[in-house]
Parts: structure tokens; sequence; C-alpha cells
């Protein structure tokens, strides 16, 4: 299609007329500022199309300018499958006037069909403004008029004319050949498959659903009841055993036979108590005969230890006899040996003192002649004493007499030093000359001095230099004078301290002080050798030296004249013998008293037994006569067999009647008693409880019979065998509702990917041109374009930038413009409403070159309020404002 | 002298019958008391001296009381002795079902017999030997005993057992028979007659050996189930007469048939209205009618519309027509032939249809739908 001209007025902002003339098959620019009602020019030429002059209402209202009540109008001239059409349509009922290319003129409703027919599309019954233009009512046309600001809003127009858009190709292509027919029955089909699953898990759903739970809850219910009838059969089973138990009870008479059990061991036990009470007497009758005895026995025994007692206490009396005989004469000897052994003692005694007597004389004589050794050295010593004494005190008195002491000479001795220094420092400072004459005998202050001598000259000198004159040295160096002056002091103190002793010299004074030392060195000496000879006799000084010589001649004297004294060593080893004899003889004399004691003591003991002995038998003797005289021991013998024979036999008694007893096991009668009596109460509990329990089955089981298990058992399965059916009836209904809608969807998927082919390969170079590496995905279903492909990975169309989907919201229109012209011979008119506002320079430039390629195929008209970005295109630029007219 | 009594079994009350939908499920259960009542008129009009009943009173042990009170109704019917017998789906537990009907009151000329044993009635002229079943299942034969039973003279001697007469009942395996009885019991026990239950269909087996059958059929399968055997023993040891008695008030039908696609003009169904329209008592019958063969899609609403009829004429329709194979007259459509991608789904069905198994039916199903809604969407 293509449009010539397009005239309005009254519509919308343009109240004043405004008519695009002349409109080329190729480019046409119109520009206009902002509201200056680019977009009007749009929705008039939808308006022309595809809105019914007889609108009324609001969505007429929003056609008329605001505040008139002027009748909208607008004119189109346009040619459609080569023909020229001139469409001029008021808004008021029956405005609509289509001149056709032969002159043919339709108005009102035949018009109105006529160009529903042209452009194929469906008007709406009804329209309100809300509602006007929407897609499903504008036909393919539609498509390709893109209004501003909405060009990126996905393809909404293109879902809804793809229909129409597979109509188109099948009408004018013939690819494929689906119909509407398919279609319809393709929702019919999806509608019947949708009742039994939903649309988007293809879960079962309505009454397939409804069938699968009602089998499952009665599969669920008969497992139930299933449980219910095993318990029940579990308590018929029971309670047949319990009936079956209850009769093998009363069959076997249990109850009865555990009474007779019981009576007869009550029985056995009574004979069991008289038996222990038989043998009780019998035990009790032989334990006094046997008491009886007992006595008997004892007192024969005593008798019979009593006569025993005797006969031993006699021989023992006559054994002691001896025994104190022999103790007798025993004592007698000791006594004898005794007094010898005291005369060996006073014996050895006597020659004991006579030795020591002996030996007493030559120890004084011994002594005298030691004394007088050390008198005679104590003399001696004395004389030496005095002479070292001597020697002492002369030297002494020598030393005192010279007067230079060490400590005076180490005085003198640092005076000299000063001396020195104070003359090393003058000759520092001094001038020096060093003479080196020949022929003249220099003299200094007037004194000669040799010719090649060094002079140090420290105050004015005259230097007399024989023939020749002499030279007065005046010396100048620091200090010099000072210094003259602490060496001429120096001097002076050494000579006054010389002249204080009296002594020439520093040496002189040395000699005198080393005599001085050397004197009292000797005087010290003889001192030291002086106290030594004291030392050796233990004197502190001659007077005690003296005293002592005196006391010991006084000690001498008391000893006197002890004339020859025997050897002292015989009489020392004759005394050691004589001791060693008297010790020997009184060991020998206490070992005779002590054997002598031991005898008498033992004669004493041996009486004192013999005694006893005595008093004992007398005692036996009479305890036994007080016996026989009660009884004699004939009698005594009969009355002991007698009571003898008594016990005995009532022992065998006792032992008879213990055998009964143990035959009769009391103890394990009563326990069998016990268990007996126990037993016929556990029977008869058993058996209480067994009718209880019996009572209890009953009545459970009258109550699970009469709740109709089997009833309800059989009901169940009779549903559930029912709902099976039903369930299998729907199952294969709905799978094939399911496998009628997969084929045919897979079908119409097929026939798309046919129907989809011819656009895609379109618009693939087109996107290509925009974005070198990308690949459009259009949708199966609705020929949307989805998204981009870009290396295998697929962008969602929403995820694009605002420009990009702007852009290829155009390149869509131009590739479903190209398959209509290849493929059906006539291309569409494309309106663009500032559709590229969004696009960057470069987006532009490429989007400007397609265009204008475009436009050597199609019809394109683009309204814009940025002219200049148009500039350099072959296209014809109108302006808007050029376009107006007045009324 | 002569002995009459009347042989029933397998009566089940309370017996459900759940799995049949609709309003004849609760009919067919209330039948089954009715044909109680119905045997009490027929033992009074035959002049039986007595009932036996070879068991399975009742369809289970756990049945509610009014179903118990209803059945002891029932048999005020007849004044004379009913000898119950305990089966299978009654044994005679401890404490069970039996029990339970002594305690609801038992009218003195019903008499359950629960425990093995003779009992002898009509003055002496009669002696029942009981083997009633304790269990629901017994391997060993119940009625061996009765061998070495003795009776007085001049009593007719019956024997009623309930189980499988071994190796001669079709469709049960002579080594697999649970309550099983020898099937020559009646010779060697000496019996004049032998009267059995379990078996739903009437069955003679020998001269004295009878399975009576339900008096109300509750199955499909064609054994002559619905009747009641009048036997007349005319003395001791004297061969019996036995008279067959319908007493069913409801015929059970498995009618299997083949449609064939266009056998005359008048159409792949008319067969099958004769078929139905030849059924004796259609109000009385529940029929199980499972189809088969082809059929043209075009004649799919006028079978639609048969079964919907003869669903009200009948007690009961189980109708199946799963195996119906649509045929493809896809040209009868002209608006498939216009539509190639219909016409794809349709080559494609009819190609899975022919495969087998579950995926054909689903396509055959499938292709019937695709006609019905194009037909549907033509109109």
């Amino acid at each position: 299609m293509r449009i010539e001209r397009l005239a309005l007025r009254h519509f919308r902002t343009h109240r004043a007329p405004v008519r695009i003339e002349s409109i080329g098959p190729g480019l046409t620019v119109v520009a206009g500022a902002n509201e200056e009602g680019k977009s009007t020019i749009l929705t008039a030429l939808r308006a022309a199309f595809f809105l019914s002059a007889n609108i009324s209402g609001d969505a007429r209202a929003s056609l008329v300018p605001y505040g008139t009540s002027e009748v909208p109008e607008v004119e189109v001239a346009f040619v459609r499958g080569g023909r020229r059409y001139d469409l001029r349509k008021r808004f008021q009922r029956g405005g609509t006037v289509l001149v056709g290319p032969d002159g043919e003129r339709l108005q009102g409703e035949p018009a109105e069909a006529r160009i529903e027919t042209l452009l194929g599309f469906e008007r709406p019954n009804r329209a309100s403004a809300r509602e006007l233009f929407k897609p499903e009512h504008m036909g393919l046309q539609a498509l390709f008029w893109l209004e501003q600001g909405k060009t990126f809003e996905g393809f909404a127009p293109v879902a809804a004319t793809g229909r129409r858009l597979a109509g188109f190709m099948e009408d004018e292509v013939g690819a494929v050949a689906a119909g509407e027919a398919a279609k319809a029955l393709l929702a019919k089909v999806t509608a019947r498959r949708n009742l039994y699953y939903t649309e988007k898990r293809g879960d079962p759903t309505g009454a397939l659903r409804d069938a699968r739970i009602a089998a499952t809850h009665l599969e669920g219910e008969i497992a139930e009841l299933a449980h219910r009838r095993e318990e029940f059969d579990e308590r018929l089973g029971q309670l047949a055993r319990r009936r079956d138990e209850r009769r093998r009870l009363i069959e076997a008479d249990a109850l009865g036979r555990a009474e007779a059990e019981v009576r007869r061991l009550d029985d056995e036990v009574e004979r069991a108590k008289r038996l222990a009470d038989a043998h009780r007497i019998a035990l009790s009758e032989a334990e006094a005969a046997g008491a009886a005895l007992e006595v008997l026995q004892r007192r024969s025994d005593e008798r019979t230890r009593l006569a025993h007692d005797l006969d031993a206490l006699t021989r023992e009396a006559t054994v002691l006899a001896a025994v104190r005989d022999e103790r007798a004469a025993e004592v007698e000897a000791a006594l004898v040996r005794m007094v010898a052994a005291g005369d060996a003692v006073t014996a050895a005694r006597a020659a004991r003192d006579g030795i020591e007597a002996s030996r007493a004389r030559a120890v004084r004589v011994r002594e005298r002649a030691e004394r007088e050794a050390r008198l005679v050295r104590l003399v001696a010593d004395a004389v030496v004493l005095e002479a070292l004494l001597a020697t002492r005190r002369d030297k002494t008195a020598a030393a005192a007499a010279i007067p230079v002491t060490e400590r005076e000479v180490e005085g003198l001795r640092r005076l000299e030093a000063a001396v020195a220094r104070a003359e090393t420092s003058l000759a520092v400072a001094a001038t020096t000359l060093r003479l080196d004459l020949v022929g003249i005998e220099p003299t200094k202050d007037g004194v000669p001095l040799a010719s090649d001598a060094a002079l140090h000259m420290s105050g004015p000198t005259l230097l007399g230099l024989g023939p020749y004159g002499a030279i007065r040295v005046l010396p100048g160096g620091e200090g010099l004078r000072a210094r003259q002056d602490a060496f001429d002091a120096a001097r002076a103190a050494l000579a006054e301290a010389l002249d204080a002793l009296g002594v020439p010299s520093v040496g002189a004074a040395t000699l005198q002080a080393e005599r001085r030392r050397d004197l009292s060195e000797a005087a010290a000496r003889a001192e030291a050798e002086a106290q030594a000879v004291l030392r050796a006799h233990g004197q502190a000084d001659t007077d005690a030296l003296e005293g002592a010589i005196l006391a010991e001649r006084e000690r001498i004297a008391r000893l006197g004249d002890a004339g020859e004294g025997d050897d002292l060593a015989a009489i020392e080893h004759a005394a050691s013998a004589a001791n060693v004899r008297l010790a020997a003889a009184e060991d020998k004399a206490e070992e005779l008293r002590t054997a002598l004691q031991t005898a008498r003591e033992a004669s004493a003991g041996e009486a004192a037994d013999a005694r006893t002995v005595a008093s004992r038998r007398l005692e036996t003797e009479g305890r036994l006569a007080d016996l026989r005289a009660d009884l004699d021991d004939a009698a005594m013998a009969a009355r002991l067999d007698a009571a003898s024979e008594r016990s005995r036999n009532a022992e065998a008694a006792s032992r008879l009647w213990a055998g009964e007893l143990g035959r009769a096991e009391p103890d394990l009668l009563r326990e069998r008693q016990t268990m007996a009596r126990r037993r016929l109460e556990q029977e008869a509990t058993a058996l209480r409880g067994l009718e209880r329990a019996i009572d209890a089955l009953e009545a459970e089981v009258r109550a699970l019979g009469g709740a109709g298990i089997d009833l309800a058992l059989a009901e169940a399965k009779g549903d559930f065998e029912a709902a099976s059916r039903r369930l299998e009836r729907l199952t294969l209904e709905a799978e094939a509702w399911r496998l009628l809608h997969e084929e045919m969807a897979k079908a119409e998927g097929r026939r798309r990917a046919r129907v989809m082919a011819p656009i895609q390969e379109r618009l693939r170079p087109y996107v290509r041109r925009l974005l070198a590496d990308a690949e459009p995905v259009l949708a199966e279903d609705s020929l949307h374009l989805t998204g981009l492909a870009r290396r295998g990975e697929e962008e969602a169309f929403g995820s694009l930038s605002i420009g990009t989907r702007e852009q290829l919201a155009v390149l869509v229109r131009l590739a479903f413009a190209d398959l209509a012209l290849e493929r059906g011979g006539e291309s569409p008119c494309l309106i663009l409403d500032d559709a590229l506002v969004y696009a960057d320079e470069d987006r532009l430039e490429r989007m400007k070159t397609i265009l204008q390629q475009a436009a050597g195929r199609h019809q394109i008209l683009l309204l814009t309020c940025r002219r200049r970005d148009y500039l350099g295109l072959d296209a014809d630029f109108r302006s808007l404002e050029d376009c107006r007219t007045e009324a | 002298m002569t002995v009459r009594i009347l042989h029933t079994a397998d009566w089940q009350l309370g017996k459900p019958f759940r799995h049949i939908e609709g309003d004849a499920g609760p009919i067919l259960r209330d039948e089954r008391f009715k044909v109680v009542e119905r045997l009490g008129a027929l033992a009074r009009d035959e002049g039986a001296d007595a009932i036996l009943v070879a068991g399975d009173i009742f369809d289970g042990e756990s049945l509610p009381d009014r179903h118990l009170h209803r059945a002891i109704q029932a048999m005020r019917s007849f004044p004379g002795p009913w000898l119950l017998l305990p089966g299978n789906h009654d044994p005679a537990k401890p404490g069970g079902i039996w029990e339970r009907l002594r305690r609801l009151g038992l009218p003195d000329n019903v008499q359950p017999l629960c425990e093995p044993g003779a009992v002898t009635l009509l003055d002496g002229r009669l002696c029942v030997m009981a083997a009633p079943l304790v269990t629901r299942h017994a391997q060993d034969d119940l009625s061996a005993w009765m061998d070495g039973q003795a009776t007085p003279g001049g009593t007719a001697r019956v024997g009623l057992v309930h189980g499988t007469a071994t190796g001669i009942l079709p469709g049960r395996a002579a080594d697999s028979a649970t309550n099983p009885i020898a099937r020559d019991r009646a010779r060697s026990a000496g019996l004049d007659y032998l009267a059995l239950g379990d078996w739903h269909g009437c069955l003679k087996l020998d001269q004295r050996t009878w399975y009576s059958g339900t008096p109300e059929p509750d199955g499909y399968i064609a054994n002559d189930s619905g009747n009641a055997l009048l036997v007349e023993i005319p003395s001791p040891g004297a061969p019996p007469a036995v008279a067959r008695h319908r007493t069913a008030a409801h015929h059970w039908r498995s009618i299997e048939h083949e449609l064939l696609p266009a056998e005359d003009d008048t159409g792949p169904l008319r067969r099958l209205e004769d078929v139905l329209e030849g059924l004796v008592d259609p109000n009385g019958t529940v029929l199980r009618l499972k189809l088969s063969g082809r059929m043209p899609a075009g004649s799919h609403g006028d079978l639609m519309a048969l079964e919907e009829r003869w669903r009200g004429h009948l007690r009961h329709l189980d109708f199946d027509d799963g195996g119906v194979e649509v045929e493809a007259d896809l040209d009868d459509l002209g608006l498939l032939a216009a539509d190639p991608l219909v016409a794809e789904v349709a080559d494609r069905l009819a190609g899975l249809a022919e495969i087998g198994g579950e995926e054909s039916r689903r396509a055959r199903m499938a292709l019937r739908f695709l006609h019905h809604t194009l037909k549907e969407a033509a109109r």
C-alpha cells in the first residue's frame, strides 16, 4: 500500500487544516516541533482507515479538538493492489466516502466495508476511547506504523497480527495451508485436554484428578477395612483359643484335681505332724536317760580318778624323800669346798701386797734422778739468758746514739728530688750555648770552660772569649726568673735540712741511717733468743726461771736419798702375775659360794614339794573314803550298767520315730502343700481370668461383627472396582485427548516453523548490519522477536538497551515489509514516529543507511522533531508548519 | 414316607453390589433378601418338609444386625425347618455371626448347624448330616466322617456340605481346591442325597449329588444360577427326584459383540440392536456389553445414543466400546480435506492405532475425539 496524500482538520490538536500532498514512493521526512501534532498525523491516518465514521461517545470525543463541537475530518489518497483510492471520512453518521479507481463512489457502511476488505481487518462492534486502535482491529498494515514512545515496548502489534501475517503469507505464498479451522480445532482440543491436565505442569486435574483421588482414597479405605477385618479375625481366633482353653480346663478338671491334691497333702502333712510329736517325745525320753547315765558315769569316773590320784601322790612322796637326802649331802660337801677357797684367796692377796711395796720404792728412785738432771739444765740456761740480755742492752744503746733515722733520710731524698725537678725546669727555659772554639779558652762569668762545652744559661752571663773579648748573655725565656727562684729555694731547703742533721750530704745521711738499723736488728735478735730459752723451760722471765730452779731443788730435797731401786720392769711383771692369781682364787671362791646357795635353795623347794604332796594325798584319801562310804564300788558298777541299758533303749526308740518322720519328709510335704494350694488358687484365677477374657472377647466380637466390616469392605471393594473402571475410562480419555493435543500442537509447531523461516531469513541481514554477530530469535507461537543469540548465548529482548530494542523494532518491520513485497508483490507503507530517538550517533548512521536502502523498495514516512538528524538522506523533507493551511 | 426337601445355597445376604454403578446396586442387594421369601413360598407351595441351605447364607462374618434381622424375617415365610449350614463366607467361628444370630432370637424352626454331626428331624424320617465350615478355608474333606455315620433304618440320609467337589467344577483346579469334597461322597456315605453349596450355578454331579447354585444370580458367569432344587426322596435308598425351580428376579448376561462397518444398508449398529432386542427380560437384566470391531466415524454418535437408550431399558448396563476402532472416513468430512494440518494429525494417529497395545487404544480414542470435535465444529 502506498499513501499519496493526507489531509485533516478539526482533528485533535489540528483544528486548522493540515495537508501533506504528493507523498512520494520513497522516503519522506515530516519535521515538527514537540507538541506540534506529528503523532496526531499518525492517529488521523489510523482513524481514517480503522475507525468507523459512526463512532460516538468518548471514542469520538477523543478525536474532537478540545472545547469544540466540530466534526473531525480526514482525507487519504492511497494505492492498494496497484489501484488508487480516495477516502474521505467525516466522523459523523454515514460520513465515509470512498472513491475507487474506476470512479465508483461508496458512502457510509458500504464504504466502510470496502475499506475493511481492502486492508483485511475487522472493526470492533463498539470502541471506547481507551480501546481505540487495538492491534487486532487494525489489520496487518498497523504493524508497520510505529507510534512514538512505543516502538521499543515489545512487539504486541506483531503478536496481535501474527496470525494475520501467517494468513497473509499462506494466502500469498501458499507455503503452508493451515487454516483457521485447524486453529479453532486446536483450541477446542486444548480446552478438552485442559479439562484433564493442568496447562503448565500437565498434572491431572478436574475429573481425572478427582477419579484418582477417589481411587486412592478407596484403596486406603480398603486397606483400613482389611486391617479391621484382620483384627476381627484375630479376635475370633483369640476367642476360639480361649474357649478351647476353657474347654480343656473343664474337661481336664484341673480345678478338681488341684483341690484333691490339696486335700491329700493336707492329710499327709497332718500325719507328719503326728510323727513329729512322737519323735519329739521319744527324743525327750532318750535325753533324760542319757542325762541320768551321764550323772552316774561322772560319779564313777570321779571315784576312779581319785584312786588313781592317790596312787600317784604316794609314788611322788616316796621319790621326794629320796631326793631330800641326796640334797643334804650335796650342801655339806659344798661348804667344805667353800672354806678351802677362802684360804686360797687370802694367800694370793698377801703375795700381791708384797710385790706392790717393792714397786713403789723403785718408782721414787727413778723420779729423783730425773729431777736432778732437769735442775742442771735449768742452771745452764739461766747463764745463757743473762748473756743474751746483756747483748740486747748494748746494741740498743748504740743505735740510740745515731741521730739520723730512715724517715729523715726519706725527707732529705724528697728535698733532693725537688731540687732536681727545679733544675730541670730551669734548664728547659735556659739558653743553651754549645761552644766550638779553636785556640781560645772560654770563661763563664770569668770561670773557664771547656772549649767545646755546652752552656745552659738562665741568667745574665758573661762569656769570656779570651783575646777576643767577652760575650754578655742575657737569657730571656718564659718564666725564667721564677724558675731560677724555685731552683734556688729548693737548694736552700735541702741545705737547711742537711745542716739540721749534721750531715754533709744526702749520701752521708743514708749511711748513718743504715748503721742505726743494723744495731737495732742485733738487739732484737738477742731478745728473741732470750725468749726462746725462757719458753724452753716454760717460764715468763728471768725471775720465774730463777724460781723454778729453787723449786726443783726443794723437790729433790724432799725425795731424800732413796738408795738403789729394784728393776722396775721385773717388779711390774711380778705384780701383774700376783694380781692374776688373786683374781682366779676369788672367782673360784665365788663359784663355790653360788653352788652352795643353789643347793640350799633346791633343798628348800624340795622340802616344800614334799609337804604339798603329803597334804594332797591326805585330802584325796579322805574324799575317796567318803565316796565309798556312800556307795561301794560294786553297787556303783551295777547302777551304772542299769542306767546305760535304759539310755540305749530310749535312743533306739527315738531313732525309730526319726526314721518314720524322715521318710514322711514333712518339709517337702509342706512345700508341696503350699504349691498345691497356690496351684489351686492359680487354676481358679486362670479360669476366672479366662471367663472374663472370653466375656470381653465375646462382647468385642459381637461389636465388631455388628459393625458390618465385611459389608463395608465389600462395599469399598465394589466402589473401588467402579472407581477403577471410571479412572481407567477417564485415563484413557485423558490420554487420548493429550495425545491428540500433542499431535496437533506438534503439527502446528512444524507449520509455524515453516511460517517463521521466511521472516527470519529476511530479518537476519538487517540485524547483522546493526550487530555483526547477532542472530534474531523469534517466538514460535507469536512471531515475537524474543531476543538475540550471540556466541551461543541468548539475550532476552527485555534485557537489551532501549535504543537497541527500538532499532530492532524498526528492523523487524522492514523484514516483514520485504517479505510482503517479495511474496505479495506490494509493499506496505512504513510510518515511523520519532522511532529512533534513543540511537547513538553510530547506530543512527547505520539505521539511516538501512532506511535509505529500504526506501528504494518501500514507502517510508518519517515523523520527527529532529530534522537535522536525518539530513544527508535522499528524502523529501517537509515541515509540518508548512503543511498547515488556513481554514 | 416320602421326604421332600428344598435344596438351596449361596444366598450371600448383604452382598452390596457397589461395583454396579447407579440405581441397580441397591436393588440387587435388596433382591437377595426377597429371594429368601420366594424360597419360603416355594417350599410352602410345593409341600416341602424342610429347607436345606448349603452354606454362605451371609456374604460375610461382620454384617450389621439389621441384615440378620431381615434374614430372620425373610425365613418366616416358611414354617417348616430351615437348616442353615455355615460356609466359607460365614464360617461357624466361636463368637461369630451364628452366635450373634442366635442372640438376636431365632425362630424355633430355624436351625444353624454349626457343628459337624447328624440331626434327625421329621419324626425320624430325615437325618441331615452337616459338615459346617468353621474357618474360611479347610484343607481336609469335612464330610469324610459321614462314611461311618450310622442312622436308624427307615431314615432318609441327606448330606449337607459347602465346598468344592474335587475335579469337577469348571475353572477350578482339581489339586488346588480349598474346602474339598470327595465327588463320590454320596455313594461312600450311603447318602440318599448330598446337598452341596459354593458353586453358584445349578449343577448335577450324579444322581444323588447336586449343587443348587445361588437362588439370585450375582455374576456374569453363565452357569445356570438363579434356581432352587426340590428333592423328593421316596424312601431311603431310592433314587431321589430332583426338580429345578427358577427363583431369580434378574438375569446376568455378558455379551461380546463385534461391529462390522457396513454389513448392510441399515448401518453397523443394526445387528447389535437385534441382539439387544432379543433379550428376554430387559428390565430384569444386568448386562455387560463389550464391543469390538470397526465403525465409521459418522456412526459414533449413533452408538452413544444406543448406549443411552439401553441404559434406560436394562436393570444395568456395563458398556465397554474401548475395543471399537473408528474408521478414518476423512473424505466424508470436507472440512478435514481442506486442512492439511488436521489430515496430518489424523494420519499419524491412524498409524499409531496400528501399533497395538495401549498406545493403539489411546490413538483409536484420540482419532474418535478428533472426528467428534471436527463434527462439532462443522455443526
